[in-house]
């Protein structure tokens, strides 16, 4: 039986979905079946992130009015045979389906993935309702900005309200040189104010911008770019391998650039 | 029960509860003789005389009272000594952080353990004690319960009042001691030492 994660944040724009996309694609990348599950209906992206927008025939809407079978809207992924996504309406809004049809939903495609990861809307309304309701842990996403860190913190409250014991972290597009110069909220600042177990680091990356264009997740060339480093190790860290965060991300020293350029 | 007895309690420390029918002179000579009686067991102690509603002159009572302290080295009270701090030794206990968009409501007084974070909101009728950071809203002694207090080990609330009185300085103020907040002339005073 598959486990569902949900992939939430409060505030829009901090990356969520491109965290699904590259999570998702990582997981496929081990070898696990993956399903991704786009629930911002209205406003759908992760299908675009993937490359596969002009490949969508059914949605997640039509699986939950009964119009269609569930494996006749999941779309394969174009390189990886083992990732499927289930792709948002974008011709309706959020509260075309309920929380009872998303568990449904959710349960369905349980027994043939190993892992189900549900894209979340930006705000907590019907939408997040929806997201959240069948899923078995939460990953929240934030941005070390004070707007961004106040709605995760609300949004942990909700989850805890709604009985998701221990929900972890990920903190994206952190830009290490201004935080050392104490213009931006340092990893230790965030993990102080939302208190939650901290599941990877994401820096500030121009090859996403790229990526998302391309529409291929950024995952792909993991070695050449740091935010592909960084989702790759997310994936490790999901699949319970323990990684040391604090030496992530510190700049190479000559000897290590030599070592690399000689391949040594 | 005898005309006098010696009662103690964990809240309000040793009591001399006397019966109220007698009169003042009776009562003297029982508590001097109570007194005597104990005096090696009780020296240094002050001990809470309960006289009910009986009137005593006052200069009387101060006579007493110094020639106990004398003879036996007791110090006697007839005000009841209850902790400034909490009116009963009643407090709901919440573990925290308490989140961006928690509202907490208590009658009784709130003992927090963890930060309060932005956008959360806790409000007593009676005190609140924060171990960890006031970063929120706290509203302490609402129903106009002045004598309410708020502690917390940092202070940077986003609004912060205790019964109508409303803290207006937007400083930090951070230590390893902690802050206690309560009201003294219509203003809300702040000190790292509560006495």
């Amino acid at each position: 039986m598959g486990k569902a994660f949900v992939i939430t944040s409060g505030k829009g724009g901090v990356g969520k979905t491109t965290a699904v996309a590259n999570i998702g694609t990582g997981l496929a990348m081990k070898g696990y079946s993956v399903a991704l599950v786009d629930t911002d209906i209205g406003l759908r992206n992760l299908d675009l992130l993937l490359g596969l927008e002009n490949r969508i025939v059914y949605n997640i809407v039509d699986v939950a009015e009964k119009k269609c079978q569930l494996k006749q809207a999941l779309i394969r992924d174009k390189r990886l045979n083992n990732l499927y996504l289930l792709p948002a309406a974008q011709t309706r809004e959020k509260d075309a389906i309920n929380r009872d049809q998303m568990i449904e939903i959710i349960e369905n495609l349980r027994p043939s993935f190993d892992y189900i990861l549900i894209d979340c809307p930006a705000g907590i309304e019907q939408g997040f309702k929806n997201a959240i309701a069948g899923a078995d842990y939460a990953i929240v996403i934030t941005t070390p900005e004070v707007a961004a860190v106040r709605d995760a913190d609300r949004v942990i409250g909700l989850l805890e309200a709604n009985g998701f014991r221990d929900p972890v972290l990920i903190i994206n597009r952190v830009r290490p040189e201004m935080v050392k110069k104490g213009n931006m909220l340092g990893i230790e600042d965030v993990l102080e104010i939302l208190a939650i177990k901290l599941l990877g680091i994401v820096p500030e990356d121009e090859e996403i911008i790229i990526s998302i264009n391309k529409g291929e997740p950024i995952i792909f060339n993991n070695n050449k770019s740091k935010a592909g480093i960084a989702f790759s190790l997310i994936v490790d860290s999901i699949l319970g391998e323990k990684v040391d965060w604090n030496n992530v991300f510190t700049e190479p020293t000559l000897i290590d650039r030599l070592r690399k350029f000689f391949n040594f | 029960m005898g005309k006098i007895f010696i009662k103690g309690d964990i809240k309000e420390g040793l009591k001399l509860i006397v019966d109220p029918y007698l009169t003042w002179e009776e009562i003297k000579e029982l508590i001097w003789e109570e007194l005597r009686e104990k005096r090696d067991f009780l020296r240094g102690s002050s001990i809470n005389v309960d006289l009910k509603d009986k009137k005593v002159d006052e200069e009387d009572w101060i006579n007493f009272q110094q020639k106990i302290f004398k003879e036996f080295g007791i110090m006697l009270y007839k005000e009841i000594f209850v902790s400034k701090l909490v009116d009963k030794n009643i407090a709901q206990i919440l573990i925290g952080p308490i989140r961006n968009g928690q509202r907490v409501h208590s009658k009784y007084s709130l003992l927090i353990i963890g930060d309060v974070n932005p956008g959360a909101e806790i409000v007593s009728e009676k005190s609140i004690f924060v171990l960890g950071k006031i970063k929120g809203s706290v509203y302490a002694g609402i129903e106009k319960n002045r004598k309410a207090l708020i502690f917390g080990l940092s202070l940077s609330p986003i609004h912060m009042q205790i019964a109508d009185v409303v803290w207006v300085e937007e400083k930090i103020l951070d230590s390893s001691f902690g802050y206690w907040v309560y009201i003294e002339d219509n203003k809300l005073k702040i000190s790292i030492n509560i006495l």
